[in-house]
């Protein structure tokens, strides 16, 4: 008796599995958020570590779990947080032999340096023109002389294969063009690497 | 009158030109950057090493010293300027340094008191692309008005000219450039064909080699569909391995599928990587006419254009669409200027006439401005030397090179 019933059990659960992704739609606000990340992640200059760095390179003296931390770390397609700056080495709890923690001292040193005397772009922008940029200031500055939005609907572009495309994708809302590209973008990008 | 030694540099976010006023040696190109690669791991390679010194350039990792069009990180930059300016005489030559538009004060008194303080210039003048060009169009055609788009690597930017001084209300700047088109065309190759993200490089040449911007969309995209002997824009690009290919190179796409039976070229075939560009090719371009199809919320240049020099009067439309003058890197993809013309002359008035000039090179356009107004005889009303600034300090800087904003 108990048999029939886990299988019964697997099997309902597999559907409400399924169900419950295919009813995650994502909302508006969520899919401006994720184009504003894309955007953002087009002002990168590099989508890789910085091969000098002694912390990117995997060596035999790194404990487990720090191997299985630097993976965390790292997105689906392999860009590591570190190397975005959003993980300062600090941050992460202390380990265990002495050498490690030596290196990790002058890394931390290292970091100090390349962000104290670095101001971030943001930074110096809000300190010139106020925390709301000063948009209603009557003379023209950095915000006011951004380009108008246009009159003209944008063109759409499957993410897929390039082409036109006519229709968007139900959860994530990307561009496709035939259910050719839905089954591929359904298998590789829907939801995959989200915000 | 023997013309003093003065120093001209276009710091670009991307390449930072600079030739000296006094000799005709060619323009210096440089990378305004410092790259690392990991095949040589202990040290970092500044500006133009790269070329000389790391044959490989797969990989590299750049550290910028502009973020988003604007000087942030002064330690790099430093590195780049030490390795340009080299053994230069600063205390007898003067420089002139070339600025990002709407640049920060901030940026701005630094740069002024980096280049008096530490490498003591004879003389210094901050100007930005557009004012230089300009001053050079209006010297070459007679003309008061002058509407300059700078189309470079981290913006476009448009702005109207009256006699040499800027037309702030007209002014406007579109956030795409060519490091946003490069990084655009990673990211389609590499869903689509090859994992190429970190190879900024490789795929820069790439764009600069086979994009173009195309007349007319819809039959392009036409085109683009036919099958591989009918197409005429599919092509297949050969990554260089830095073995025996040093740099990428364009195959026709048929000549590739036939050549399965030869044996010997099927190995060094598989050896290659082969990326075949067909929507691409001028579909990434077309973000710059079109920026809403990656999801920026801005027009496109032509757009662009039409709005900005609708803020102005209408006295003075005509002139400045008669004189449109183009600049920068992204000038460079075949059929810019053509593409240009055809949306702008369906969008304004039937009777403005519409000349848009194009330079021989849009890239080294403002430098040699630069160097033209530092040969000419009232240079001295553009700049300020050493010891006005030891007289005033900072705010003399300001003061002279803020009439133009």
């Amino acid at each position: 008796m108990e048999q029939p019933q886990q299988r019964l059990t697997r099997q309902a659960k597999e559907n409400l599995s399924t169900t419950i992704s295919s009813s995650r739609i994502l909302d508006a606000s969520t899919r401006a958020r994720r184009t504003q990340k894309f955007l953002e992640s087009l002002e990168q200059d590099n989508f890789h570590d910085d091969p000098t760095e002694p912390s990117s390179s995997f060596d035999s003296t790194l404990t487990q779990e720090q191997i299985a931390k630097t993976l965390n770390n790292t997105s689906a397609f392999g860009y590591s947080r570190h190397s975005k700056g959003l993980i300062l080495e600090s941050d992460e709890p202390s380990q265990t032999s002495n050498s490690s923690n030596k290196r990790r001292k002058i890394q931390f040193k290292h970091d100090v340096f390349k962000t104290r005397f670095r101001k971030n772009l943001q930074t110096l922008l809000d300190e010139e023109l106020g925390s709301n940029g000063d948009k209603s200031n009557e003379t023209k500055n950095y915000f006011t002389i951004i380009a108008k939005p246009s009159k003209y609907p944008s063109l759409k572009l499957c993410s897929v294969c390039g082409f036109t495309s006519q229709y968007t994708c139900q959860i994530c809302g990307t561009l496709y063009c035939s259910l050719k590209c839905l089954d591929i973008h359904k298998d590789t990008r829907c939801l995959k690497h989200t915000v | 009158m023997a013309t003093k030694p003065i120093f001209v540099v276009d710091n670009g976010a991307h390449m930072s030109k600079s030739k000296m006023n006094t000799t005709t040696d060619k323009i210096r190109v440089v990378p305004n950057c410092i790259m690392k690669s990991k095949f040589y791991p202990r040290r970092t390679f500044i500006a133009d090493q790269i070329d000389n010194e790391c044959p490989n350039k797969t990989s590299l990792y750049y550290q910028l010293p502009f973020q988003k069009g604007y000087l942030v990180d002064w330690n790099i930059q430093k590195q780049v300027w030490d390795h340009l300016f080299g053994k230069i005489p600063f205390k007898s030559t003067g420089l002139l340094m070339t600025e990002p538009y709407m640049n920060l004060n901030f940026i701005r008194e630094t740069m002024d008191q980096i280049f008096f303080e530490e490498y003591e210039v004879a003389s210094f003048a901050r100007y930005d692309s557009a004012t230089l060009s300009a001053y050079q169009y209006e010297q070459d055609t007679n003309s008061n008005y002058v509407l300059v788009v700078d189309s470079g690597f981290s913006f476009t930017h448009i702005v109207p000219f009256y006699q040499g001084r800027k037309i702030l209300d007209g002014m406007t700047r579109i956030d795409v450039g060519g490091k946003l088109l490069t990084n655009q065309l990673k990211s389609v190759i590499s869903y689509r064909q090859l994992l190429v993200m970190n190879e900024t490089f490789i795929i820069n040449e790439l764009k600069e080699n086979v994009c173009f911007v195309s007349l007319d969309f819809q039959e392009d995209m036409k085109k683009a569909r036919l099958p591989l002997s009918e197409n005429p824009y599919a092509i297949d690009y050969v990554l260089p391995d830095y073995n025996e290919t040093k740099q990428g190179y364009v195959q026709s796409a048929v000549s590739s599928n036939n050549n399965i039976d030869n044996s010997k070229k099927n190995l060094t075939k598989q050896q290659q990587q082969i990326v075949r560009m067909n929507v691409e090719r001028f579909t990434i371009p077309e973000i710059l006419f079109r920026p809403s199809m990656i999801g920026i919320d801005q027009a496109g240049i032509a757009e662009s254009i039409y709005n900005s020099v609708e803020e102005l009067p209408e006295h003075i439309r005509p002139s400045l669409y008669n004189n449109i003058l183009l600049i920068g890197g992204n000038c460079l993809f075949p059929n810019f200027k053509q593409r240009l013309e055809n949306e702008l002359r369906s969008m304004i008035k039937d009777d403005y006439p519409l000349r848009i000039t194009l330079p021989e090179d849009p890239i080294m356009y403002g430098l040699n401005a630069g160097v033209n107004l530092t040969n000419s005889s009232d240079y001295g009303n553009y700049c300020v030397t050493k010891r006005e600034y030891d007289e005033h300090g900072v705010a003399i800087c300001h003061r002279k090179f803020s009439d133009n904003c």
